[in-house]
């Protein structure tokens, strides 16, 4: 009985065809003895056919058309890397270039982002479609248990063209949350990007006082200081009153608190 | 005809043609459709995973090297996917609606409605596995990957993933007895 | 329990492992040849891991002498490749970690301990320290590092080139050297100190070019923000800012 162990750990692969000709063999002829083993392998092939058994669904209408949008709208997207860093160069203001030069590259420039141009509504409903999946990389990504993916995750928000509350929200959870202090960081500088938002506002404000480590102190200090917050002195002033606070902190929030009142 | 294997047509995507994508979009959505749905029942997310699944490998297409095996890179990374997900691996116990299946009527009918509620039976059935158990079933029955695959896309060792198999089997075996489903004639 | 009876229980899953008189604690992987990760997190505690060319991960471990006894409480735990190293007491401790020279996530973490040193590895590399600086040498990979006092000196043998990375101190001089081929997005931020580059830092569309000093070969900030600079035609971001101290960026020659 002991031994039937081994054999019965290989039935699934039996049934499958997985098992090599020898321990095949040497389990068929075990299977000619044992009907205990017999009886396993009956009740082995039936889970195994009952799952293979199981239907796949028929894809909903629109799973096609999705890819094929994301798909070229990820090709215009690499295309347009390639003119980004024409641009790029083009504004440098050091570099003087002949007018005949410039409007040659811009055409071509143009040329390359307007190729994949359809009818008005189309191109916008797959943008949109697009701009969702790429929203939803950064969710997924700001999940990542890699640092370097998060702050990668962080600094793509700063590519999108709107963001929306669910980002926003993600956002202030990683700099309350986040265990790296680099990723809390430059998640701090992302969210100093999108200043206009008053969500984004509030939610630094907060910020404030639950943030422990003085890097990140120091930096929302100034941040407040570059949106103008007038809002944040009282939270400042909270801060201060917190035990064992870093000198360095306590000065530059006192001399935000001046500069901004 | 040339017909360019899983493989060769990859790396045709590495090195630039990203067209390609879209035969390998062709051959593999279905499949990785309903391996997606049976661990989660969800439609809909299914459906997003699905294109998260693609984006992700045109995204690192650059990490496809030569000696990897493109389903296993796929599942991998349907994998990784469906762990990203803040829902989890629970199923949730909706019924298969009316509206998955396309009912034709009369005899086809009484066979595909109890084909419906043998499906169910196994999904509950599957839904009391770990979600462990579940995903090395059904990643196993998955045709092209073979064990090599099933260990790198889990992270063990192919004796490990042997043993794994075999487990979930018979974990499964004892729900269907606790449950009663049998095979009928 | 011995190295035999380690090796056994590599295998199960989470497992206790305590080494006892041996000053050495031989962690065999799951699945050597694999990703591995290794994750440090102890309170006190001066983290040196080097890269040797052997397949498993080699604690060495070294308590204060002066307590006479050799109080042994580092604890190591593997499953399926992820190596994690903790203490249950909260003595000071000295760890000397070898690992192999194949890919590796490492996430080494201390508060008051001394250095976390990192050198010849590949892969991934997350160090957070409180008091104490953080050296990484001839990394092959990317680099996560913060630290509240100290110096943060890192440099790579090779850059992955998709990865973000994070240089940050409070006070202390941050010093990277990077390969000539660099492609990346830097951003620099030194309260109090200066920024040299051996890299020409481009401007963008979004950020205006910083302004090199003709005079100390320094870059200035024009006003009380971010130096942008995009090397080799831009890349992934680095972050990069202190307190006070100097920040070095400097090109392998």
């Amino acid at each position: 009985m002991i031994k039937c162990g081994k054999y019965k750990e290989r039935l699934a692969d039996w049934h499958m065809g997985r098992l090599d000709t020898a321990a095949a063999t040497e389990l068929e002829q075990h299977l000619n003895t044992c009907a205990d083993c017999r009886d396993a392998l009956a009740a082995t092939g039936f889970v195994l056919d009952s799952i293979n058994d199981l239907q796949d669904l028929e894809p909903s209408v629109h799973v096609k058309a999705d890819f094929r949008a994301m798909l070229d709208d990820f090709k215009a997207a690499e295309k347009k890397k390639v003119s980004d860093s024409i641009w790029s160069w083009l504004l440098q203001p050091r570099l003087s270039l002949a007018y005949g030069a410039v409007v040659l590259l811009c055409i071509a420039g143009a040329y390359l982002l307007g190729h994949n141009n359809k009818q008005g509504q189309e191109v916008q409903e797959l943008h949109a479609q697009v701009h969702e999946l790429k929203q939803k990389m950064v969710l997924t990504m700001l999940d990542n248990p890699l640092a370097s993916e998060r702050i990668k995750a962080v600094s793509y928000t700063n590519d999108l063209k709107k963001v929306d509350n669910r980002v926003i929200d993600a956002l202030l959870a990683t700099l309350n949350n986040d265990p790296n202090v680099n990723v809390r960081l430059s998640t701090l500088e992302a969210l100093a990007a999108l200043g206009s938002h008053p969500e984004v506002r509030t939610g630094l404000i907060k910020s404030i006082t639950t943030q422990d480590s003085p890097i990140i102190q120091l930096a929302i200090a100034d941040v407040m200081l570059k949106l103008q917050e007038k809002r944040s002195v009282g939270s400042f002033r909270e801060l201060l009153k917190q035990k064992g606070l870093d000198d360095e902190v306590k000065q530059k929030v006192k001399e935000t608190i001046t500069k901004l009142i | 005809m040339d017909i360019l294997s899983d493989n060769a047509l990859m790396l045709q995507v590495k090195a630039g043609d990203l067209e390609r994508m879209s035969m390998l979009f062709e051959r593999h959505h279905r499949a990785l459709l309903g391996f997606l749905f049976h661990l989660t029942q969800r439609r809909e997310a299914s459906e997003d995973m699905v294109q998260t699944v693609f984006y992700r490998m045109l995204k690192y297409r650059n990490s496809f090297t030569d000696g990897s095996n493109f389903t296993g890179w796929m599942y991998h990374i349907a994998r990784n996917v469906l762990k990203d997900q803040k829902f989890g691996l629970d199923i949730k116990y909706h019924q298969i609606g009316a509206q998955e299946e396309k009912i034709a009527g009369g005899t086809l009918a009484d066979e595909r409605l109890e084909k419906k509620q043998s499906c169910q039976q196994l999904y509950d059935a599957m839904g009391m596995l770990n979600e462990g158990d579940r995903e090395i079933l059904m990643l196993n029955r998955m045709k092209e990957l073979n064990y090599p695959e099933i260990s790198e896309i889990m992270g063990i060792s192919q004796g490990a993933a042997r043993v794994r198999v075999s487990r979930a089997v018979e974990e499964l075996k004892r729900i269907f007895v606790k449950k009663g489903i049998k095979k009928d004639s | 329990m011995k190295t035999g009876c380690l090796a056994l229980i590599a295998l199960l899953s989470c497992s206790r492992l305590v080494a006892q008189s041996d000053r050495q604690l031989v962690v065999h992987l799951s699945q050597p040849g694999k990703v591995f990760t290794l994750n440090v997190d102890i309170g006190r505690a001066a983290i040196n891991v080097r890269g040797y060319e052997g397949r498993d991960v080699i604690i060495g471990v070294e308590t204060d002498e002066r307590n006479g006894r050799e109080s042994m409480d580092v604890t190591a735990q593997e499953k399926n490749n992820e190596v994690t190293v903790g203490s249950l007491s909260g003595k000071a401790v000295r760890l000397d970690i070898k690992v192999p020279q194949t890919a590796g996530i490492f996430k080494l973490s201390s508060i008051n301990g001394g250095t976390i040193m990192v050198s010849d590895v590949t892969g991934n590399l997350e160090l957070q320290n409180k008091s104490g600086g953080i050296v990484a040498e001839n990394i092959s990979g990317s680099v996560i590092a913060g630290t509240l006092s100290g110096r943060v000196a890192v440099s790579f043998r090779r850059v992955d080139p998709s990865a973000a990375m994070a240089f940050s101190t409070l006070s202390g001089a941050i010093d990277i050297t990077f390969p000539a081929g660099l492609k990346a997005n830097l951003k620099i931020k030194s309260d109090h100190g200066k920024v040299f580059s051996d890299f020409d830092l481009a401007g963008d569309a979004a950020h205006p070019k910083a302004v090199k000093s003709e005079k100390d070969g320094f870059y200035h900030l024009s006003i009380d923000d971010w130096i942008f600079g995009r090397v080799g035609g831009g890349g992934p971001e680095f972050l990069i800012k202190n307190t006070s101290g100097n920040i070095h960026i400097y090109k392998t020659k």
